[in-house]
């Protein structure tokens, strides 16, 4: 067992027990008791309280929980749709497959976050908008990958083969295209879970994405970077939790495409 | 060289095509806008002859090809119109702020190279040594910090515990030290793994064992005929992950107050100000793609064999 296996088991181990062990505490998440706002750790607050006296680690676990259930929505529609988009243009070819890479290139033309802040600066913040946001952006990089493998793999013997016998083309994709995609597309998964994780996180930092007093590690990123100087742990501890998810899921892609070697499909 | 033009003109208009399609994009963006955008500037209680005249001075009454058409010209003519909240032209104000956008990406993009190349070379050269573990480690806490929880932590670090560096923006060439390593670093994690496997990938060729073979210096093999090979890759991606630069200078502004682009897109989205926060992703992005097209050009320039076979 190598070390980057061994952090992975780790951190999933921990962050799988840690949720699953807390429930997500209503009351203690949104209690305000102004009375010990900002204290350092200790036996009642395990990691603290924020600036509104809230526990912190009560927040972080509940706001880890919403950030996986918003990950998993979108990625489970990007990567759906994505993929059908990509496979259809490559299987379509000619005009079909020229206007879908436009449309590819059009969303590729906003630079990395931009257009999932503006999205969200327009149709107002909450969980249901972040989800809709980062679905409208996260789908492109489904679909770029799977057109290229389809281009890859639409000429093989046995697809050839299969169209000549008369197959539909569903089932064509179905039997015969997917299962030669799936490597490359579960290392994308991977990874675009780990993405969609960060950009909620990056909305809900600049205020866009998930409010009050529902918590997200974002929010209470940036909210630990306000009191920065009197309470350090704050954004120590929920730096850490968000670093540790990303990298644990960033572990897992190179472990995935390592092992599933994608670049030779 | 006669390729060279046809090569030029195909990717000026690929490049015009995509523009058009951003602006497009962004202007079904802002028909995305809940409620009436006459209302909203008005305010609920005008009368109705107001909104009447606005709404036929805004051009709101035409048919949506005739505003489509009519909002690209504008865009073309730099025309952006009024801020809502400022009172002012759109266009100097977001001029000055693409300057000092401009100014820290730059700093950035040099903080990244300076880092990620090297450090990606060297672990190549030593793969699987101590240096390379090292080198994938900080490319991996790179890619997985993001510049959110970086940029506090540099504050925390430099200016709260040592007290090296200024947090604020004012102070001049310090106060661009912390937002550059901020966005930099993260930036230089993606080259450092971009690097790392594009010197990988020549290092078993065998233009290089026979350089060896020839008994060449090792300082002339890697540097004469390995990163010279290994640097076209690099090239290609560089331009796409400029993007990640681009973006990732919005949040990074937003946290240390940078007066740019991205802090005052931010801030037009509190103020509702959508003049303005459209104008903002027109510049950003077409920022974006200029530099695509251009690293694009510059590729296809350094590639002797693509000039050839084109």
């Amino acid at each position: 067992m190598n070390i980057s296996s061994l952090t992975i088991a780790t951190f999933s181990a921990l962050w799988i027990l840690l949720l699953i062990i807390f429930p997500s505490d209503l009351e203690r998440i949104t209690l305000i008791n102004l009375e010990n706002i900002l204290e350092k750790p200790s036996q009642d607050y395990a990691l603290g309280t924020d600036d509104l006296g809230r526990d912190i680690f009560a927040r972080l676990i509940s706001g880890v929980k919403l950030s996986l259930f918003v990950a998993f929505v979108v990625v489970s529609f990007t990567s759906v749709f994505g993929t059908m988009f990509g496979i259809f243009a490559a299987w379509c070819g000619g005009g079909i497959d020229l206007l879908f890479v436009k449309i590819i290139d059009m969303f590729l033309a906003f630079p990395g976050i931009l257009l999932a802040i503006a999205l969200t600066g327009i149709l107002g913040g909450g969980v249901q908008n972040i989800m809709i946001a980062l679905c409208a952006v996260g789908w492109v990089g489904f679909a770029r990958l799977a057109r290229a493998q389809t281009l890859r793999v639409k000429s093989l013997d046995h697809l050839m083969a299969a169209k000549a016998l008369g197959t539909s083309m569903p089932k064509v994709i179905s039997k015969h295209v997917l299962p030669l995609l799936a490597g490359p597309l579960i290392v994308e998964v991977t990874f675009s879970f780990a993405a969609v994780i960060l950009s909620e996180a990056g909305l809900s930092f600049l205020g866009l994405g998930i409010v009050e007093p529902m918590p997200s590690l974002g929010g209470m990123i940036r909210d630990g970077a306000l009191y920065l100087l009197i309470a350090p742990h704050y954004i120590i501890v929920t730096g850490l939790a968000l670093m540790s998810l990303v990298i644990t899921l960033n572990l897992l892609g190179d472990g995935l495409r390592d092992h599933l070697d994608s670049k030779s499909v | 060289m006669e390729t060279k033009i046809i090569f030029l003109a195909r990717l000026f208009l690929t490049t015009i095509l995509v523009l058009l399609s951003v602006v497009t994009a962004v202007f079904f963006l802002i028909h995305l806008v809940p409620g009436d955008p006459v209302l909203t500037i008005l305010g609920e209680n005008a009368g109705l002859k107001e909104i009447d005249k606005l709404r036929q001075e805004l051009g709101l009454h035409l048919p949506i090809y005739e505003q489509w058409f009519n909002y690209v010209a504008n865009v073309i003519s730099f025309e952006f119109g009024e801020s809502f909240y400022y009172h002012l032209p759109v266009a100097p104000i977001i001029f000055e702020r693409f300057l000092s956008t401009l100014l820290l990406a730059s700093t950035s993009f040099l903080v990244a190279i300076a880092v990620g190349i090297p450090l990606g070379i060297v672990a190549a050269l030593r793969y699987r040594q101590s240096w390379d573990g090292f080198a994938t480690l900080l490319a991996l806490l790179g890619v997985s910090v993001p510049n959110f929880v970086l940029g506090p932590l540099l504050i925390l670090c430099f200016s709260v515990q040592f007290q090296l560096l200024p947090i604020g923006s004012n102070e001049g060439l310090m106060s661009l030290m912390l937002p550059s390593l901020t966005l930099g670093l993260s930036f230089a994690a993606i080259l450092t793994r971009m690097s790392r496997a594009s010197v990988l990938d020549v290092l078993n060729e065998a233009f290089i064992t026979t350089a060896r073979a020839k008994g060449i210096s090792e300082f002339r093999v890697v540097f004469h005929h390995m990163l010279r090979n290994a640097f076209l890759p690099i090239l290609t991606t560089l331009g796409l992950q400029i993007g990640v630069l681009l973006g990732g200078a919005v949040i990074t502004e937003a946290i240390f107050s940078w007066p740019g682009l991205g802090s005052l897109l931010v801030d037009s989205i509190d103020r509702r100000d959508y003049q303005m926060l459209q104008a903002c992703v027109l510049v950003v992005s077409f920022t974006y793609v200029g530099i695509n097209a251009l690293t694009d050009a510059l590729y296809h320039f350094l590639d002797p064999r693509i000039s050839r076979t084109l």
